[in-house]
């Protein structure tokens, strides 16, 4: 055993950087112990008891560094000297991802000091803490947990809009900041076009629409479905349009949302009066514009468009949806006259609702809006139906049905053996978060049900999400379903097929 | 940080949660570090303060309660006959594992031990004689604890059954528990037939007088120092004794060979002893104990001094608040069966050897004992980060007990019910597991962690009882 | 860049250049430092706080004049109300003693694992793993002992310089133990002339650590540090938990040390 070491004349380190290199250099093979400090009369008193003292240190100053290694070889000894340079000028944690998983945010915070975004999704009760924790220090907060009480989200968002921060959510879905998409979200084109969303589902549609139209999202801010209510008072979807307003990347501003309380209706109306861009909004079930009209139209705008291309496309659409409709029609028996939509997005069956309220009669939703009329019972549909399969009573105790698909897959098949059903209306939502092969999930269920039924289906998603949208649309055309570009038009076509 | 100024940063997340959604930041390349959270323990927010207040006081119980549990000096000093020794024993008095029970709630294996004892005893002619006499209420049922003694499993000890006698020659306390019957059908796992009883009368009769006498000879036997070996030969001693079962048959051979003057009562006991791995389980369990009775009563400490367990309930008993038991239902250990046995058969977990865990022994020490921990289905990374993780909740090292492969660091000793109500680390225990219905026996090994409840019954309590001064 | 503020000790004059790190340049005022830093490190007695602070890279001097400061060739305008005022006029408030307990708790929450907060809490003992840092430990304990039940000066003396990094441990709890000191647990400072000794006691050729511990014996505190103690005296709870957060964040272990250099002081007083 032998120990060695040198001095170095001059050098400040932090203490941060010896901490680390000192547990480094002692991790090497053939090492012992190991200490690198500065040469005080005091640290020289303890590498002598812990015997790492070298004659040659009594040199040295207070402010000379020493390095001491104690090593089973003379060459152990040396190599690790050697190596003290490289490691003192790396300053990344590169030893942190061996370490044990921090439990807190403080431990978090240790090993990426400069964080700037929380995301949450611990189970209610205790993620408003956590998000407060957060907020404390500093970070923006995406709170994807539901369940948190009213009283902590209004704490919370009120504490983040003293200090500038965003607060998303709780039970905010999805959001894309800075290009990177977060928790449920798609891999889009980043553009010019921001978003400031209430509905998850309709914020991952839009910005799917834009982005395979060939435009590109700056921000898509979620704020949880509760913000635009009247306790909240919209406070951070007020929040995140003025940043949205601010941002020089952001030419165009698409707002998403249920309708929102008349007084924060009034309240968003007054900070767009100060806005110059062109913001788009689509308040679902407000007027008959759909998400697509609305994502297109930010479309047509971003790009320096007249807003009237978009209707002319649609129109054109529309042509081709009846043409589809007359043939599928054709297809189905005297007594198949309903149509059954299986949802997995809350905002598409609200959308599908408020659609078919304009061309069918008799409506009926487990999550009604609108004139649609309430189930008597979810398991059972009557006339036309539209379910959301993301409702508590489907979900306790079982993944969510984006990510799980075996409850509605089952419903499916008992939908297409009900006589009265002529088409099954479905959405399949892709990104991170949800199910990773809905193709291989979906496919048997439809080429089943196609024997009976037409099965029409909307894919919210881009080519760049992992599952892969064009993938996805062959596997299920090839199964037998007619895919739409969007939740709206494979509703219209539905509707027109009954 | 500004909203707009976050739009112009890279994103750096702190994932508090679902790891998916780290792992889809990591596909993005985006810097992403993930909290493992845990909820707390959900305690009235008045005791915390409290507890907080009291900080110093506390503090400086523990480090008191600690110095007399690091310094306790268990020696094996003799054997008697439980009536003669056990305080508050009397003849119609058995005693068992765990916090007080009644006959009603006694599980299946505690109901058979019961019932074997009274036909030990004599009290009863048959098993449901035994029975009615134990529904009677003519037996008074009391916990082992109360009695300074301790048993594993179902841990009935009655007055006729000869006891090891401990005493703590740094405290002058002393301990008593009854010896090891051995594996298979055996009173411990509730079981009573003819066979059973027989070997009870063979220990009382022959094993007891040749070790009572070999013991006579030898003075006194240190167990602390047996048990620190056997740290270093892989026992942890609570659920692999072999170690020390080994070096205490040759520490008392050659007094046996020397005080018995019949060979083949000798040879019996020699190869009783020689042939039960577990011997050494009944002198570490007391040993445990009397270390840490000294240490009881220490006004303000919230050093846990009793963990045990009779198979229907999880008793806890803490230094700083007297004698009250504070408990919960047990749990089912998650455990490897022998072949035949599931997990529906198995009891509850039960026994007064949760003390060895007390005591920083047992699953507190598992990192010293890998071969156990394939025993219980683990790896030996396993072993070690269970025993890592109790550093987090005990109130000191130890300063004989050590863990060879952790550089010989002394192991977690003296559960602080503050830290595992603060840190949501429960206790970690590695035990036989007993079938329910009486008398099939150990049908699997096992690991658990003790419930929560008795814990935050415990702090609560304490938090209550803290006194100035 | 823009100058956020200047501290209450710097005075007027020509600095030489001494040193510079990421977030902070050195200059030299004597045998003591004036930092010009980033905003992160925060206010000080000697400290002058840049908005967009870049570290630059030339070797000029500093100079400080009576409404601006000459530095890396740019002249940046500062008004009286941005000196920064380093001394304390208050005193504590009736729940002190209370709200020490919650800053015990934090500072072992948020502090780094080889901070010297194992002295109060002993578990914490088990972070230091190498012989070189259990030897540091021992050694630590043994001088604060001595400090507060045995020979004062003497263990000052033996605990400055110990432990790694700029400003070794030992400094760090020094100046904890002054700034304790001068607050006297009742608002009234304790003789100057302690101060002073226990300064000369710890004094080294370390500049970095002299200028800190020169600062503290004259009861001058750098802005995290006083935001604790008003914390402490008269905030709520919930401002001690994040100033003692703010406190643990400063360089690896330095602010916990000094935390705890405070802590164990006030209590002991």
């Amino acid at each position: 055993m032998i120990v060695t070491g040198q001095i170095r004349k001059g050098a400040y380190f932090d203490s941060v950087t010896l901490m680390r290199v000192g547990k480094e250099i002692g991790s090497l093979p053939g090492v012992i112990d190991a200490a690198i400090v500065m040469g005080t009369k005091a640290n020289k008193a303890i590498l002598n008891s812990s015997g790492l003292l070298r004659a040659q240190f009594s040199n040295a100053s207070d402010t000379d560094l020493l390095v001491a290694v104690k090593a089973k070889t003379e060459d152990a000894g040396q190599s690790a000297l050697a190596g003290v340079d490289a490691l003192l000028k790396k300053t990344a944690k590169t030893t942190a991802s061996t370490e044990v998983p921090s439990v807190n945010l403080r431990g978090a915070l240790d090993m990426l000091p400069d964080a700037n975004l929380a995301l949450i999704s611990i189970a209610g009760r205790y993620a408003g803490d956590e998000a407060m924790r957060a907020l404390e220090n500093g970070l923006h907060v995406m709170l994807f947990s539901d369940n948190v009480p009213l009283e902590k989200e209004i704490a919370l968002k009120k504490f983040a809009a003293k200090r500038g921060l965003l607060v998303m959510g709780p039970d905010c879905g999805t959001a894309i900041i800075n290009g990177v998409p977060l928790a449920f979200a798609n891999v889009v084109n980043r553009g010019n076009i921001g978003i400031v969303a209430a509905a998850g589902t309709g914020l991952q549609e839009v910005s799917c629409l834009i982005s395979n139209a060939g435009a590109g999202i700056s921000q898509a801010i979620g704020t949880g479905g509760r913000d635009v209510k009247k306790e909240v008072g919209g406070m951070m979807f007020i929040e995140a349009l003025k940043a949205l307003a601010k941002d020089e990347q952001t030419k165009v501003i698409l707002l998403v949302s249920k309708p929102p309380h008349p007084q924060v209706l009034n309240r968003i109306k007054k900070v767009l009066k100060s806005i110059r861009k062109p913001v788009v909004t689509m308040f679902i079930g407000a007027s008959d514009s759909t998400l697509e009209e609305a994502a297109l139209t930010a479309v047509a705008l971003s790009q320096r468009k007249k807003s009237d291309d978009v209707a002319k496309q649609l129109t054109a659409r529309n042509i081709e949806i009846q043409r589809i409709a007359k043939r599928e029609a054709g297809k189905r028996k005297n007594g198949q006259k309903y149509v059954r939509g299986l949802f997995s997005g809350g905002t598409f069956c609200a959308e599908a609702q408020i659609l078919f309220s304009q061309m069918l009669t008799g409506v009926y939703s487990n999550a009604p809006t609108g004139k649609a009329r309430q189930l008597k019972n979810s398991l059972k549909s009557q006339k036309n139906t539209v379910i959301d399969l993301g409702e508590d009573e489907f979900t306790v105790g079982r993944p969510h049905p984006m990510i799980d698909y075996s409850l509605r897959n089952k419903r499916i098949l008992e939908e297409a053996a009900d006589p009265e059903t002529a088409v099954i209306l479905l959405d399949v939502v892709l990104g991170y978060g949800s199910n990773p092969d809905p193709a291989s999930e979906l496919a048997c269920v439809i080429r089943q049900a196609r024997r009976n039924v037409s099965v029409v289906c909307s894919i919210t998603g881009t080519d760049k999400d992992p599952q892969n949208r064009s993938r996805v649309e062959a596997a299920l055309r090839k199964a037998g379903a007619i895919v739409m570009p969007s939740n709206a038009a494979a509703c219209k076509l539905a509707g027109s097929i009954i | 940080m500004s909203v707009n100024a976050l739009f112009q940063s890279e994103l750096k997340v702190v994932n508090i949660g679902l790891s998916a959604f780290k792992e889809a930041l990591d596909d993005a390349h985006v810097p992403a570090e993930q909290v493992n959270w845990k909820p707390p323990v959900d305690v009235d927010v008045r005791f915390l303060k409290r507890v907080a207040m009291f900080r110093p006081a506390i503090e400086k119980a523990n480090a008191q309660a600690m110095k007399i549990i690091l310094s306790g000096m268990p020696h094996l000093v003799g054997l008697e006959r439980a009536l003669d020794v056990i305080p508050g024993m009397t003849t119609d008095t058995l005693l068992h594992a765990g916090p007080p029970v009644t006959w009603d709630r006694m599980c299946g294996p505690m109901r058979g031990a019961m019932i074997g004892a009274l036909l030990y005893e004599r009290k009863a002619g048959t098993a449901e004689e035994a029975q009615q006499l134990a529904a009677s209420g003519a037996i008074k049922f009391s916990p082992c604890h109360e009695h300074a003694t301790v048993g594993p499993m179902a841990g009935v000890t009655s007055p006729s059954m000869p006891v090891f006698v401990l005493k703590n020659e740094a405290h002058g306390n002393l301990a008593y528990c009854s010896m090891n019957e051995g594996l298979g059908k055996v009173l411990r796992y509730g079981a009573y037939s003819e066979a059973v009883i027989q070997k009870l009368r063979w220990m009382e009769g022959t094993l007891y007088p040749v070790l009572k006498k070999a013991v006579a000879k030898l003075g006194k036997i240190d167990l602390k120092n047996i048990i620190a070996q056997a740290l270093h030969m892989g026992d942890e001693v609570h659920n692999r004794n072999r170690a020390a079962t080994s070096i205490f048959y040759r520490t008392i051979a050659p007094a046996i060979v020397t005080t018995c003057h019949d060979p083949s009562a000798a040879a019996a006991v020699l190869d009783f002893i020689n042939g039960n791995d577990h011997f050494f389980l009944n002198l570490s369990m007391p040993a445990s104990k009397v270390t840490l009775d000294a240490a009881r009563g220490v006004k303000n400490s919230s050093v846990a001094v009793v963990m045990a367990r009779n198979g229907t309930d999880f008793g806890v008993q803490l230094s700083g608040t007297g004698n009250e038991w504070f408990t919960g239902p047990a749990d089912v250990p998650d455990a490897l069966y022998f072949p035949g046995y599931t997990k529906a058969d198995a009891n509850p977990d039960i026994g007064d050897s949760a003390i060895t865990e007390t005591n920083g022994l047992g699953g507190f020490a598992i990192a010293a004992a890998p071969a156990i921990v394939q025993f219980v289905g683990g790896s030996s990374d396993d072993a070690i980060n269970y025993t890592r993780q109790m550093y987090e909740i005990t109130a000191a090292e130890n300063n004989v007990y050590q863990i060879p492969y952790l550089n010989f660091r002394g192991t977690p000793t003296g559960i602080d019910v503050i830290k595992v109500v603060e840190k949501n680390i429960l206790p970690f225990i590695d035990t036989g597991v007993a079938h329910k219905e009486p008398g099939v026996g150990q049908i699997g090994a096992g690991v658990l962690n003790a419930p929560l409840e008795p814990f935050k019954k415990a702090f609560e309590k304490f938090a209550k009882t803290l006194k100035k001064g | 860049m823009r100058l956020v503020s200047i501290g209450d000790q710097i005075e007027e004059g020509i600095y030489p250049f001494h040193s510079r790190f990421h977030r902070a340049v050195n200059f030299r005022q004597g045998d003591r430092l004036v930092s010009v830093v980033h905003e992160q490190i925060g206010d000080g007695p000697l400290n002058i706080v840049l908005r967009e602070f870049d570290a630059g890279e030339t070797q000029n001097a500093l100079e400080v004049g009576t409404d601006r400061i000459n530095f890396d060739g740019r002249t940046l305008p500062f008004a009286s109300q941005q000196r920064y005022c380093s001394v304390l006029n208050s005193h504590p408030g009736p729940h002190f003693r209370e709200k020490l307990v919650v800053f015990r708790k934090i500072l072992l929450k948020a502090s780094h694992p080889k901070s010297l907060t194992f002295l109060l809490d002993d578990s914490r003992i088990r972070n230091f793993s190498s012989g070189f840092e259990r030897a540091f430990a021992r050694q630590v304990k043994f001088c604060v002992d001595e400090i507060f039940h045995g020979d004062r000066l003497n263990g000052v003396r033996t605990l400055a310089g110990c432990g790694i990094g700029l400003t070794p441990s030992g400094d760090d709890f020094i100046a904890g133990y002054l700034i304790g000191l001068n607050l006297g647990g009742t608002g009234v400072p304790a003789s100057g002339q302690t101060a002073d000794e226990v300064f000369e006691a710890a004094r080294s050729d370390n500049i970095f650590s002299n200028t800190f511990l020169d600062l503290a014996r004259q009861g001058r505190l750098f802005g995290r540090m006083k935001n604790l103690i008003l914390a402490l005296m008269h905030d709520s709870e919930r401002a001690v938990q994040e100033m003692t957060n703010r406190l643990c964040a400063i360089g690896g272990s330095s602010g916990a040390d000094l935390g705890t250099g405070f802590y164990v002081t006030m209590c002991k007083l």
